[in-house]
């Protein structure tokens, strides 16, 4: 039987009152106060390619505390999971044609055995420098403690996103479609931007990418989701192994 | 204020004590449970109108173990993302296993409850309603392989004029239901 959870949500709430200064890098509710309806930006930026914000996001990203597990064959591993975060913001395309990261936020389920790890990225941006419809949304981003794959309710969430947002968008780069990435990285201390998955809505594509001192950063198909109803509930996915081509699937 | 702080501290063990449950920790599992995919196949939804469908208690019994452990009935008045009617179930039975995917139905929350990750896979036995083992999102599936990068691209060098993370370069997916694209605004 369960004891009166009240009685550590007082222990928690002492807890968190002692706690250090938030991360100016961070967004959080305020104790008692409902999720974040919007996360305010910049906090990296701006860039004129995606793919430099988008590195600069997952140096940031897993740079936060615990925002890495390590191995799973570390003895320790079951610490590192459990007091293991995960941190999510978004990248987006500005009406001044560049590329900037919002702040990030770490607000999530509670889960009180700490092994559910999850983000609650909010669907709005909120850049006082422009109007927030103006706003294009780019990449949705966040870590994976333990570079795992992506999840149900990532896909979910980015093919959601997409409805309110738009799937495409037109940048001076040319058209970008949009997408959810989990960072990862394979050490826990210092972590590292070491790859991504990334799930792209339009062309079903699901990929991983890597960096190696030797090859540099390198792209793998690793499947394929396709969605069996509007509302995007229900949805298969199709395992592939091949290397990124243009013009020639896996 | 000493006896204010002992009071505090024993409260507090017996609090941890209470709330972790005795398959909380990752090693108290059984570790030799293979999840399948449990998104390789296109689900049935029950729950038609005018239909009628069976269920057998002991997977009936299964489902409600895995509830009741996910999503605790007193934590339900905490938020949306914590009742069990806020989210989506998905079965899977593999001789006397029941895997049970649990995710949270991206309608029920709306605006702004949606969650990235979050979600669980449980394995549950039918004969005894005994769960096996817990599958959070992210976690490692038991294969110690790690998912990471570490193991290095095994199929060959891609595309080198592909920027990281770029999107641009894929075919668009026919299949992507239309409903879904009369939204949002694409230009700037």
């Amino acid at each position: 039987m369960r004891g009166p959870w009240w009685c550590c949500l007082v222990c928690c709430l002492g807890g968190c009152a002692s706690s250090a200064v938030l991360d100016p890098d961070l967004v959080r509710p305020e104790p008692g106060a409902p999720f974040l309806e919007e996360i305010p930006g910049p906090l990296l930026g701006p860039f004129d390619s995606a793919s430099d914000a988008l590195l600069a996001a997952c140096g940031k990203i897993l740079s936060k505390p615990h925002a890495s597990a390590g191995r799973p064959d570390h003895p320790s591993f079951s610490t590192h999971w459990r007091v293991s975060s995960e941190y999510c913001a978004w990248l987006y395309y500005t009406p001044e044609h560049q590329f900037s990261v919002s702040r990030l936020t770490d607000q999530s389920k509670v889960d009180p055995a700490q092994r559910s790890k999850s983000c609650l990225l909010p669907s709005k941006v909120a850049d006082a420098r422009y109007p927030s419809d103006s706003i294009r949304y780019i990449y949705a981003l966040h870590n994976h403690p333990y570079g795992s794959a992506l999840s149900s309710n990532d896909l979910r969430f980015i093919v959601s996103e997409g409805r309110v947002h738009g799937f495409e968008t037109e940048t001076k780069v040319g058209r970008v479609r949009l997408s959810i990435v989990a960072f990862f990285s394979n050490a826990m201390e210092p972590a590292s931007c070491d790859g991504f998955h990334q799930y792209i809505p339009l062309t079903g594509q699901l990929l991983k990418w890597t960096r190696t001192a030797s090859a540099g950063w390198q792209c793998e198909q690793t499947g394929r989701v396709t969605w069996h109803d509007a509302d995007a509930l229900d949805f298969t996915l199709q395992k592939l192994q091949g290397p990124c081509l243009r013009g020639a699937g896996p | 204020m000493k006896r204010l702080l002992l009071v505090g501290a024993v409260l507090c063990t017996a609090c941890m004590r209470r709330e972790a449950g005795p398959s909380d920790s990752l090693t108290s599992e059984d570790r030799s449970v293979v999840f399948p995919e449990m998104f390789a196949r296109e689900a049935l939804t029950v729950g038609a109108p005018g239909q009628p469908y069976s269920l057998e208690g002991s997977l009936l019994r299964a489902m409600v173990v895995a509830a009741d452990d996910f999503l605790p009935r007193h934590q339900e008045g905490r938020s949306c993302s914590s009742r069990r009617e806020a989210h989506r179930f998905r079965i899977l039975r593999e001789g006397d296993i029941v895997f049970i995917r649990m995710d949270l139905d991206p309608r029920a929350c709306e605006p702004g409850g949606m969650l990235l990750d979050g979600g669980a896979t449980y394995a549950v036995r039918l004969s005894d309603g005994r769960i096996l083992r817990r599958l959070h999102d992210g976690e490692p599936d038991g294969a110690l392989v790690p998912a990471g990068s570490d193991a290095g691209v095994h199929t060959g060098p891609s595309d080198s004029s592909i920027p990281v993370g770029d999107t641009s370069w894929g075919e668009p997916q026919p299949s992507f239901p239309v409903q879904l694209l009369d939204a949002g605004s694409p230009h700037p």
